[in-house]
């Protein structure tokens, strides 16, 4: 009795964030790389594939078992883009459309080798959504910093991902859920909008940002100790 | 805002998700706090390592042979062969009205054909059925010169492999019509009935544009 009308009011208390993402439409370069493609430009390919195979066998590798599959999985998503891209009609971003294809080839893949990621069954409070930011032991009783961070004899802004950070960054990586790692790498990794990474992953925005933010957390605390003591 | 709730939020903060209240907060909290200036540079950096990540990665040859060698291997979409029936005279108008009934529905299909018989209805008059027979008549004699020009447009687009713009098949059936109701205006007793002119003469111009349209989106894509 009560349940249909429960149901009403959440929805009408859905804020715009709850919504699906509207598709960000492909840009006038987009639709001209396409054209150049259908038309054999080599050059226009390969410089595509450069841009998000690296991108697309890490997100490929949230799904399956293992980096080979991953690989195996980027790849035949390149092959199923060649076929398509004729009729590829410009309703989302170029984009979005690949990642789109990988993440449902790498979803089937994944569910065959018995490692399903029901990514849209998840909500935000799950297992991730509850650690803080910040270990709370390095926080005051009042919520001040009782041990700060420091910064470090480089400027963050101008330290640069080679050596032992980027090894840092790499493992601090791995290391994540696959849920925050697929959030994080496109975002991040791939620089994709917040809208584009709901609409490849059918996520709401809310979702999104909780998961962004814990990976980012998670990230920065790893490299921490990096950014602090460097100096140059 | 303390420092601990400040970096709760520092994610959605680098990505403008705040409201203006919020946002002032977070300001004010920042303006009075190092630590927790230097929190959020360590997360800017954090962000921006991250976007360095994929860009030093190599793509395999093997990849990249394979993906070339698919792409030399595909059928070239403007010089593809189309299917035989497409040849044909009537195969562009046939292709073209598929695509449009796949885009818009039957239902929207069913609309327009609905609204047909009402004008036809309006232009036949009262009782007199050989009218309306008359008006379908000319209706189907406008599209039938309209298929012509677009036949042969298609055609030679194929031939010099050159990709039509998406007005030009629109253009070229609606120029055939206009063409038939020259024609008509001949033939036809009835031109001075301006129902009748406006429900079929005009009518059929319009509805060989809108399956030239149609036919924009199904062919090139052969």
């Amino acid at each position: 009795m009560g349940s249909p009308d429960k149901r009403h009011r959440t929805q009408q208390a859905t804020p715009e964030s709850e919504k699906p993402a509207k598709p960000v439409s492909a840009s006038a370069e987009d639709m001209l790389l396409v054209q150049n493609i259908l038309s054999r430009d080599e050059s226009a390919m390969l410089a595509l594939v450069r841009r998000h195979h690296a991108v697309m066998v890490r997100v490929a590798q949230a799904f399956v078992p293992s980096p080979a599959i991953a690989e195996e999985v980027a790849q035949e998503t390149w092959l199923a883009v060649l076929e398509g891209l004729s009729r590829f009609e410009g309703r989302s971003s170029l984009r979005t459309w690949l990642f789109q294809i990988l993440v449902n080839r790498a979803r089937t893949r994944g569910s065959r080798e018995m490692r399903s990621l029901p990514m849209s069954s998840l909500g935000a409070a799950d297992d991730e959504g509850t650690a803080p930011a910040v270990d709370a032991d390095r926080f005051a009783a009042g919520g001040a910093w009782a041990r700060p961070p420091v910064e470090g004899g480089d400027d963050p802004e101008s330290v640069a991902l080679r050596g032992e950070l980027r090894a840092r960054l790499v493992s601090a990586m791995e290391a994540l859920s696959p849920r925050l790692k697929l959030v994080v790498t496109l975002r991040d990794v791939s620089g994709m909008s917040t809208e584009e990474v709901c609409n490849v992953l059918g996520i709401t925005e809310t979702h999104q940002r909780v998961l962004l933010h814990r990976a980012r957390s998670k990230l920065r605390a790893a490299l921490e100790p990096y950014l602090e003591r460097r100096s140059s | 805002m303390t420092c601990q709730e400040l970096t709760e939020r520092a994610s959605d903060a680098l990505d403008g998700h705040q409201t203006p209240t919020e946002q002032e907060k977070f300001r004010l909290h920042l303006a009075g706090c190092g630590p927790c200036r230097v929190y959020l540079r360590q997360m800017e950096a954090t962000v921006r390592l991250s976007g360095q990540l994929a860009a030093q990665e190599v793509v395999p040859d093997r990849v990249s042979n394979a993906v070339l060698a698919h792409l030399r291997k595909l059928p070239a979409t403007d010089s593809a062969p189309a299917p035989a029936w497409a040849e044909l005279p009537a195969g562009p108008m046939a292709a073209g009205l598929l695509s449009f009934l796949k885009r818009w529905g039957w239902h929207v299909a069913g609309a327009a054909i609905f609204a047909a018989f009402v004008l036809a209805a309006v232009a036949g008059g009262s009782g007199v059925p050989s009218r309306t027979v008359a008006g379908l008549h000319c209706l189907l004699d406008e599209l039938a010169v309209a298929l012509a020009p677009l036949a042969a447009v298609v055609w030679v687009a194929r031939r010099q492999r050159h990709r039509l713009a998406g007005g030009v098949l629109p253009a070229v059936a609606a120029a055939g019509a206009l063409l038939g109701q020259i024609i008509l205006q001949v033939t036809c007793p009835m031109t001075v009935v301006r129902p009748h002119l406006i429900a079929f003469h005009a009518t059929g111009v319009l509805v060989a544009a809108l399956l030239g349209a149609a036919a924009t989106r199904l062919l090139p894509a052969r």
